[in-house]
This record gives C-alpha cells, structure tokens and sequence, in this order.
C-alpha cells in the first residue's frame, strides 16, 4: 500500500514563533553531505536519519494571524512506511530532545514544566507526548506520492542495484574481456553479478505490488461502469417521472417506426411513381441516415475540442466542458441507431411483429414489401444480397486497416479525422453484420422465432440502457451547466471583491531565496514547498475546494500511482491540508528539479486545470511594502470556470505563490540525490531483472544502466 | 489572433545578428560618474548622442551594416563570411546594455525599475548572506566551489563589483576597432569612466575583446553558433521549410519584451493606472554575460585519455568522436544525427533534427550532450509535441565570443595566457530562460536520468560521462573541469524609446539651466 503520512499542526502557547523558528533552522535542518553521494547530515535533536522508515520530514512555523484570530502553528511534516503510531514512536525514540525542544513551545504540551530529557522518555511522559501529537494529527485531504507503494528500503536498495550493475557494466565494457556475445548472455552476466553479491539478494525477488497499482486500469472502468450504471439508473428514474416508464420503452422499437413514419408518410403519399417501393424503405433508411450523420458531425465536434490543441493555452474549457455534458446527446444518439438495427431485424426476422404493434402494420408491409420481404426470398437474392453485404464489410475492413496504417505512419497527420472515421467505420462493421445475419438467418425465420424472440431481448436490452443512460447523462449535463453557472458568478463576483494578482507584479518581493530551498546544498536535485492560503470566505467556495481535494485525492491514490500527477513526474511526495476550521490551505510538497522549472510544468500542462480548480478558490493577505494600511486581500489569477486560465498567467501565478509560500525551517529526504523518473527506472530494472525478457528488452534495460 | 509589427528601428541590433563579419569586438564596462542628485544633463546629452549610433536591428542587411551581418543562413555562409578578405570601408557597430545602478543612475524612478524581473535587480552575483553561505542565484547556476563569485575577475563579491552598463563595440579590424573604442571612451568623458577588471596575472585589463576566428570555431577547436532560434515573422522565418521552423521559430516575446510570448502573454512595464508612465521595458532584452576561461590543454588532455580508454587509440579520429559525443555534433558543426537521404536544404540538414523521433536513446548524439542539454527540441515532455513547444520557451539567442590569443599548435600555448568563452545570450526573461536552461538542464545531474553527469562541454563540476552505446552504455569517471567562470553580470539592452525617453528629462533640465544662465 501507500506511503503513510502525518501532518501534525499545534498552536504555539506564547509569542515565542521567533525562537522557535530560530530554533529549527539552527538545531533540526539537517546540514549539506560531508560528501557527494552521502547523505543529509542530521543535527543531534533531530536525527531523522535514525528512523530507517522516513522518507521526507520537514518542519515549519505558521506566523500568527491576529485579525483572524489564529494562533501561530507548528507543523510537522512527514512520510513513512508503515502505520502512524509506529513512526511516532519511533520518532519520539530517536529524537526526544527535539521533539521536547520544538513542542515545549506549543500549547497544550504534556510535557511542559519538565526539562528536556536526553536520553529516552519512559514510558508514561511517551505515551503522552504521543497522545498529543495524534490528537493533532490533521493528516491530510489529498495525498500525492510519487514512488506509491514503495519504502525507503527499497528505493535505497533498487537505487544501489542499479548503481552496482551501472559500474560492473561500465568496467566490463571498457575492460580486456569481450562483452557478452547475446542479450540473453548479458542478462545472464548481470544476473552473476547480483548473485555474487550478497547485498543484492533482495532483486532475485520481485518487489510487492500494491493493489491499486495492479489493479489501477481494471478499477478505473469498474468505476466507469459504475458510475454510467447509476446515470442511468437517475435516467431510468427521470423518464419514469416523465411518463416513459421502462414497459413504454420497451416497446419503443414499434414506436420509433411508427414516428419515422409519419414524418416521411406525406412524401410517400405524394406518390413518386415507379421509386415508391424504394420510398416505402425510406422511412427506415431516412432515420438511420439522419442519425449516423448528426452522430458524426456532434463527435467531429467533440473530438475537435478534445484535440485541437495540446497546449492548454489554447484550449477553451468552455467548450470542452460543453462537448464533455453534451456527450448524453452522443449516446441518445446511439441509443436510437442501435433501435434502428433492432427495428430492420425485427422487422426481417419476427413475422408476428404485426400482432405485437397492431399501429405500425401498414409501415411493417410498406417496409417489408420494399425490402423484398413480402414472400420467401429466393436463394439467389439471398446470396446476391449477402455477396453485397461481405463486399461492403471487406472495404469496411480494408478502410479501418488502412486508417491505422496511416495512424502508425505518423500519428499527427490527420489524427482528427482518422479516429472521426475509425469510430464510425466500426459502426457501420456492426451495422453490416446485423444485415449479414437478417440476410443469412431470414429462410429459417418461422422455425427460429420463438429463439429470436429471445435473442432480440439482449439488443432491446441495450438500447433501453443506452436511453436511460442518455437520459442521466443528460441530468448531470444540467447539474454541470448549473455548477460551471454557480461559479462563474463566484468567479465574476471575486473579481471585485479582491485585489487583482497583478499588483503583486509591481514590486520586487523581497526574501524570497529564504523559501525557494534550491538556495541550499541540501536541496540541489530534491526541493520543499510550503504555501499557506486562506480559503475564500462562504460555504459555495469550502464545499468545492474539498470536494475538489477528495477528487484528486482519489485519483492520486487510484489513478496517478504510476509517478506522475496529471503528466507532472517531478513530485516526490504531496499534500493539501484545509485546516483552522476550513478557513486555510496549507500544501506541502517535495519535488525535484528547481521552482521555476517546477512552476512551469503546472502553467503549460493540462495539470493546470487541477491546480487552477484547487487554489481558485483562495486568497492570500499580503502587505505591500512600505504601505501604511493593513494587509490586501490578494486572490488567486482569475480563472474562468474554474479550471482555465488562472496559473496560466506566468507572471501574477509565480507571484502569487511565492507570496503564499513559507519559510521551510527544517527539511529532510531520505534520498536527496534520486528523483522520480530514476527511482522508477530502478525499480523497474529490478522488476525485469530475473524475468525472461526478448531481446529487445535487454536492450532497453541495459540502456538504463 | 492578429500579426503583430515588431518595431525593429527601436531594437538593438544585437538581438538579429551577432555581426559575424566584424570580426573583432570590445565590450566596455563602465561606471558613471557620480554627480548631484537629480537629472544629469550630461548623462543625457551622452545617452541622446549615443541613441544616434547605436546600430538597431533595422539596420541590420541595410546600407548602414553590410548585408553580411545578417544571420549567417547557413554554415557555408558562416565560413565564407568569416573567411572574407578585408573589409573595404571601416565599418562598425554599437550596441549598450545597462546594470539596475546604471538605469538609476539614469533616472529611472524607482518605481520603474521595480517592474524590471527580479534576477535583474539583484544581479547575477549576489553577495554571500551573513553567514558566508552562497545566495540561491549562486547555487542555481553553478558557481560554486572553483567558480565561486569570489574568485571572479568582474562582476563577483570582490573587486569592481559596480559598474553600470557595458558598449559592447564590433569592428572589421583590429585598427578599426582601437579607433572606435578611443572614440567611444572619449565621448563618455565626463560622464562615465571604464571599470577596470583585474585579471590572474595581476595586471588589469581595461576591457575584454572579443574575436570570431576562421570558421567560427572556439577554442576547443569546435564550430559555434549554428542552432539559434529565429523570431516570428521575419523574413527568414517565413522562408523557413515547416519542419525546421517547427523547430526554429520562436515568438518574438521570448526575447523582446512588449511582445506576444509563447504562451501569449505580452510583458509590459508601464503602469495602466497611470497615464503617461513609461514602459522602460518596450522593445529592450536581458542579457545574461558570463565569461568562461577554457583550459585548452585540458580539454585536449581529457579527450585524448578519454579517446584512449573508450576506443584504445587517440588519433585525430578517435579525438573527434570523442569532442563530438561530447558537443552532440562534429567539430565542423555537422550534426550526429544523420539526415533524411533526400535533404537538400543546409539548414534542414544541420538544424532540422529532432531528438525524439530520431535518436531518442542518444545512440548517435549522446543524451547528455552538450547541445541535447542546452535545447533539448522535443525530449523533455509528456509527449514529442508538448515537449517542443515547451522548450521553444527556454530558447536562448546566443550571442557569445570567444576571447585571448588562439593556440597556434596544440600544446604551445604560453602559460599564463587567458583565452576563454565571452558567452552573451538575450532573453525576455532570465529566470525562465538562462538560469532554468543552466540550473534544469546543463548543470542537472538528473537531466535524462543519467545520474551523475552535467555538461561536459561547459562542465563545472561532477566527475561521470556517460555516452550511450551498444550494448553498454559507455561510462567514465574521474574528470577534471577544463572550464571556470571567470565573471559575469546580468544587463539589460533597452530600447532605443527607452533610451530616448530616458535622456529627454535631463535634456530638457540643460536646455533649461542653458537657458538661465544665458539669461
């Protein structure tokens, strides 16, 4: 399973936040190497190094907000493996004096009044120094962590394989002996080499894979079948209340002839003479034709928003949110299509269908007698028509082959239109087989039906979900339009309410090299970011700012358990926190690579989405230097529906979230020096290792090391 | 979206061409003078003077600067260019760039200056806090240990910390050049004097020259200045085949500020609020100078061992594979990456290729390679496309020359003789372009997951190589650096409506107190 992680927030009992902080940057930060490719030097308060399950550690102080009425706050910070309760312990083990030093500060500390011991605290001062900082635990609303499922030990040790096998490879290479001849033989090579070093003996065997790794994608469509099933079920619900109960829908297949009827009866009443037999088909033809082609233009649409551009810049959430809603129109689209298909086979196939739809006789004769279905057909139109039918499905086939040739040839070109025809080609192939089977199955017809009958349950079957789908899609379609409405009048109502991003720009921000870590020896490939906003007041922007945590939270652990969060592989270990009763957030970070180039992934990715529906709905105080009035209400860069623009102006983004971001005072990482894509690629070397792998394979593996 | 016009008659003219057929160069720094607070009339009267011979990037292909100081369009133009027999007429061109102080000084409110970026205000060195430990900007890009701003020659903690602007003077001949220099110092007597920088020997050189040697080759023997990017919308970028500008073409935002960026926002440093308040910004570019000594003998030692141990010989071939894994293309400048068999535009051939697509392992140009890390194309992204219209974000037009006598054979170079990189590039914003391309990718252990390397052309510090080959990558430990940043400042190249409107206060104060006293 995942990491487990505690965020610990307690008040400060006095105005005492200046020695605290200089407390910890002096006596917990641990310092730089002594050496290149060692690890952090811990202090002696704090020897996070002792505690073989900590991956990241940091500590920080919370600057009093009067006006508000919240105290100043200490917060520790940490991810381990293994439950909370033990890594408190452990942590109160190795590093009682200062623990006892940092939370003697904090109010409500049970400790207090007792001067801090050195050596271990007994057991009852432990159990309650335990008890209070569990009581303030606000652990976390969302969690990110980019190595899931993996413990220190074993990113530490998957790293010194990789590094064993890098330099035994690189000696090999450069040395007197020829290198192994094939692959297989250099897999073998590497495999001696683990197996004469008995440090290396945990890589014979795969590491553990968590369940929501293993079963990420299966989980994800469960979930969207789920979820499409409880649409529908609200659909199925709606059209009852409207007076389509689901005995009227399914009977629908009659109806839907009946109305295509109608609308074509004038013009076949007008007689064209000599193509009336074919007119007499229109009404089934005409219907299906028209919906093929609304399907089609509506998903050249859709997919025209969804593709058009990759750069999130020029995309219009607007319409991507109305193409996404719309897409109950898609499938009520494809619900009437496939009742269609089950209306030509009923019609063919089920000759009792009079009976059944007394209404719709006339039509079912007309129909019938177009098709040439009046009497039993002859073998060779039987054969004829099914000769056609297999000629088009051939060039169906032919046609989605060549389409995904051109697709592998380069998949830029043309990639629109391409998946545009593919989907419908696939359509039409379905299409074709129904009349294949009308065409192969009709002779027997009279001794088949009471089977048929049956059978024709399972297509009635779909369509009636597909409509009751439709219909809930289109439920939460409005539920959208009234939710993006909601916020936008938020959106434009903050737009007065607040000062604009903008005014940040006007003045250099001073201090900001004490909160971008990458100032340090100790932060050179990993970083901390600390930002504290407060939440924008209302229980419209609380209720959206959590929901959209508990979402992202859900996709993190879920979804993004591979490395990356929505494309962005550079975080180590994340979390939000909505904290003060709701009135703040507070995110904790560790990521690689420098805050600039960290910032700029988020503004030119689709993760900006995320990060705009996130921090749109917050605001910073800020004190413009020099000024004599009090502290301005600074919002968030305007964003539009909540998840376009905002971050994507560069420059207000950037000031505002060195504005919000706090000083770390103490930060540790287990493995400083590694970043994400490589404890990946280690673990992955690992996991390949004593597999039997192709060629190709080895190939790949070996270009790692 | 509608076309924007550049206005290339107020952009200087460094930002279209590095004049590559003026061969000699002198970068002057220097330091006003101080005087009475207030407006300077002869600060002024020197800037609206200089505003007259400053050489603009419209200019540039004109009558006043040869058509050859264009773009080289291609490396046979760049030799050819180079190589000319001497010039017939003496002509030059003038280019300056100016400190925060030197604005100030100029007068530039303060409120003017806060809307320039941060790297600018506090400069590319600032010095170490209380504790004697680096700032940030130090650590980001590098320069710590041996290239420590305490050891710099110019613009470190130490000596001549303050100047305030930098002529960087461009000249066909050597002559032409003493000439234009003793001119230009003598029009800013009174008003600035240079700044003098100390050099290892002990002397003091009075300012650095700049040289672009036959073939533009530098001092490690290897053809510069072939990849550069190219602003939307000039004539050669729409002459561009679709693929190179792909690659190529870069938004005029990027590097002139007041226009669309990549993204498509503009940059302004006005304040709508107030009406008349001046955009000091508008049409002017960041330039970040760095000079790097380069230890020739070094370097020639490095890749002859390494020659040595990777392929068992260290003759001329096996050195020039060597230098070229190290640089991502052949000491002439030709790419590693093959070309399409039927490629017939030079530029395509050498400039066209992509990384991903074509080489995504680094079997052919290494992934740590000195121009893989510098413009990564389309390598660093989720996906090729994403990627290469991020890295058009981080493009830097590069500007640099090389200084100090050229070794005439390899090893009898004098001790004590300096030679090195005069390494100039231009950009809209520092942090995003300059520092991110020094800090994310040149100096990034992590770059490409290599775990260890940095650049090993530009290489600072960090001892593996690693070039990638079958069926083991290659790997070396134990290098030595053969480059040291010797100095460096962040300027700023204003515009010349910025430079007008800069003189235009202290003008009009003169033409004022000329006025009284006639009186």
């Amino acid at each position: 399973m995942g990491p487990g992680y505690t965020t610990i927030i307690a008040p400060l009992a006095g105005d005492t936040a200046l020695a605290l902080k200089d407390y910890l940057r002096t006596s917990a930060n641990p310092g730089p190497p002594a050496a290149p490719g060692q690890g952090l030097r811990c202090r002696e308060d704090f020897p996070f190094d002792g505690i073989p399950t900590l991956h990241f550690c940091s500590l920080l102080v919370l600057d009093a907000d009067p006006e508000a009425g919240i105290p100043a706050e200490l917060v520790l910070e940490a991810t381990f493996d293994g439950d909370r309760d033990a890594f408190l312990d452990d942590l109160l083990a190795s590093a009682p004096l200062g623990m006892q030093r940092a939370f003697a500060h904090c109010r409500g500390y049970p400790l207090a009044g007792a001067p801090p011991v050195g050596e271990s605290l007994s057991p009852a001062q432990r159990e309650a120094f335990h008890a209070y900082l569990s009581s303030h635990d606000v652990g976390a609303s969302a969690f990110f962590s980019g190595s899931f499922g993996r413990t220190v030990a074993q990113i530490r040790d998957e790293h010194r394989l990789r590094t064993a096998l890098r330099e035994d490879l690189a000696r090999q290479r450069l040395g007197p002996k020829p290198m192994p001849p094939t692959n297989a033989a250099l897999q073998g090579s590497l495999q001696e080499r683990v197996a004469a070093d008995p440090t290396l003996d945990f890589a014979r065997t795969p590491a553990p894979e968590p369940w929501p790794i293993r079963w990420r994608e299966g989980l994800a469509s469960v979930t969207g079948w789920a979820l499409l099933a409880a649409l529908a079920g609200v659909g199925a619900l709606v059209l009852a209340a409207a007076g389509l109960g689901p005995w009227r829908l399914w009977h629908g297949a009659a109806r839907v002839l009946e109305v295509a009827h109608a609308a074509s009866a004038a013009v076949i009443a007008g007689g064209w003479p000599g193509v009336g037999g074919l007119m007499a088909a229109w009404p089934v033809l005409s219907g299906f034709l028209a919906l093929l082609l609304a399907r089609i233009a509506l998903r050249a649409w859709e997919l025209h928003v969804e593709t058009g551009s990759a750069d999130p810049h020029r995309q219009s959430s607007l319409s991507a949110a109305l193409a996404q809603g719309l897409s109950f129109v898609r499938l009520a689209l494809s619900a009437l299509l496939v009742q269609y298909l089950l209306v030509l086979l009923a019609v063919t196939l089920l000759p009792g269908l009079e009976a059944e739809a007394p209404a719709a006789r006339n039509e079912i004769a007309a129909v019938r007698g177009a098709l040439g279905l009046a009497g039993q057909p002859g073998v060779r139109t039987t054969l004829l028509g099914l000769a056609a039918v297999l000629l088009l499905l051939a060039l169906l086939a032919w046609t989605a082959g060549s389409l995904a040739l051109a697709g592998e040839r380069d998949p830029a070109r043309f990639a629109l239109a391409r998946r545009l025809a593919a989907e419908h080609v696939a359509m039409l192939k379905i299409a074709g087989l129904v009349a294949a089977a009308v065409l192969v199955l009709r002779p027997f017809a009279p001794a088949l039906e009471p089977v048929l009958r049956e059978l024709a349950l399972l297509p009635r079957l779909l369509a009636l979900a597909m409509a009751c789908a439709a219909a809930g899609l289109a439920v939460a379609f409005v539920a959208e339009v009234v939710l993006l409405a909601l916020i936008r009048s938020h959106e434009i109502h903050d737009c007065f309410a607040y000062h604009s991003a903008d005014e940040l720009m006007r003045v250099p921000l001073a201090n900001d090299a004490a909160r971008a870590r990458e100032e340090r020896a100790t932060n050179i490939t990993q970083n901390h970011l600390a930002s504290l906003t407060y939440v924008k007041p209302g229980a419209f922007r609380l209720l959206l700012l959590r929901a959209t945590l508990w979402f992202i939270g859900l996709l993190a652990r879920y979804w993004f358990n591979q490395g990356s969060l929505g494309g962005i592989s550079t975080i180590l270990s994340a979390r939000w926190v909505v904290i003060d009763g709701g009135r703040r957030l507070i995110f904790l970070d560790n990521y690689g690579g420098g805050w600039e180039s960290y910032l700029n992934e988020f503004i030119d990715m689709g993760a900006v989405k995320g990060l705009n529906a996130i921090w749109c709905n917050t605001f910073i105080k800020w004190r413009p230097p020099g000024a004599a009035d009090g502290a301005r209400r600074i919002a968030f860069p305007a964003t539009s529906f909540s998840t376009a623009r905002g971050a994507q102006s560069e420059g207000p983004f950037k000031r505002y979230v060195r504005a919000s971001q706090l000083e770390t005072l103490a930060w540790y990482g287990a493995y400083h020096t590694l970043s994400i894509r490589g404890i990946n690629t280690s673990s992955g070397i690992r996991r390949q290792l004593f597999q039997p792998l192709e060629s190709h394979e080895v190939d790949a593996l070996v270009s790692d090391l | 979206m509608r076309r924007e016009r550049v206005q290339w008659s107020n952009i200087q003219a460094l930002v279209m061409s590095g004049f590559p057929a003026l061969r000699y160069a002198a970068y002057v720094l220097f330091r006003f003078e101080e005087g009475p607070p207030g407006p300077q009339p002869h600060a002024s009267e020197w800037l609206w003077r200089l505003c007259q011979r400053v050489t603009t990037a419209a200019h540039v292909g004109t009558g006043d600067v040869p058509q050859a100081c264009r773009y080289a369009a291609s490396l046979a133009d760049l030799k050819t260019l180079t190589e000319r027999a001497a010039p017939p007429a003496d002509i030059w061109a003038l280019n300056v760039a100016f400190t925060p102080s030197g604005l100030s000084l100029l007068g530039a409110t303060d409120a003017e200056l806060g809307r320039f970026s941060a790297e600018f205000q506090n400069g590319m060195a600032p010095p170490p806090d209380a504790d004697g430990n680096p700032r940030r900007r130090s650590s980001l890009l590098g320069d710590l240990g041996a290239n420590s701003p305490q050891h710099w020659s110019w613009g470190g903690w130490s000596a001549c910390n303050r100047f305030d602007g930098v002529l960087m003077l461009y000249a066909r001949s050597p002559a032409s050049l003493r000439r234009l220099v003793a001119a230009e110092l003598e029009a800013m007597r009174g008003v600035a004097s240079p700044v003098w920088c100390r050099t290892d020997a002990g002397g003091c050189a009075r300012f650095a020259q700049g040289r672009i040697y036959p073939r533009a080759a530098g001092h490690f023997g290897l053809v510069d200045g072939i990849s550069q990017p190219v602003i939307e919308g000039t004539p050669r970028a729409r002459s561009m085949p679709r693929s190179l500008r792909a690659v190529s073409v870069v938004a005029a935002g990027e590097f002139v500020l007041g226009y669309r960026d990549t993204r498509g926002a503009v940059v302004r440093y006005d304040d709508p609020a107030v009406p008349g308040s001046r955009d000091l910004g508008r049409n002017g570019s960041y330039l970040a100078v760095r000079q790097l000594e380069q230890d020739v003998e070094g370097y020639r030692q490095f890749v002859r061992d390494a020659a040595l141990r990777l392929l068992g010989r260290d003759d001329q071939d096996a050195f020039d594979w060597v230098a070229a894994k190290l640089l991502g293309r052949r000491p002439s400048g030709e790419p590693l990456i093959p070309p399409p068999a039927d490629c017939r535009d030079e530029e395509q051939r050498l400039n066209g290729f992509r990384f991903s697509a074509e080489d995504r392992d680094g079997l052919a140009c290494p992934l740590g390679s000195h121009i893989r890390r510098a413009n990564p194309r389309d390598v660093v992204g989720p996906d090729p496309e994403t990627a290469l219209r991020l890295s058009r974000m981080h493009r830097l037009i590069r500007r640099g020359r090389s200084y100090g006598p050229r070794e005439r054979r390899p090893g009898a170079g004098a001790a004590g003789v300096e030679r090195g990189l005069f390494f100039i590039c231009l950009q809209a914003s520092l942090a995003g372009q300059f520092e991110l391309v020094q800090h994310s990718w040149i100096n990034n252990p992590q770059f490409e997951d290599l775990g260890g390397d940095v650049d090993p052309l530009s290489h600072v510090s960090g001892d593996t190589l690693t070039i990638q080959s079958r069926p083991s990558n290659l790997r070396l430990t134990g290098r030595t650096p053969f480059v040291r940043v010797k100095g460096g400042g962040y300027f700023f190249l204003p515009g010349l409506n910025a430079m007008r409107a800069l003189s235009e206060p202290g003008l009009a104060h003169g033409r004022a107190s000329q006025a009284l006293a006639a009186h």
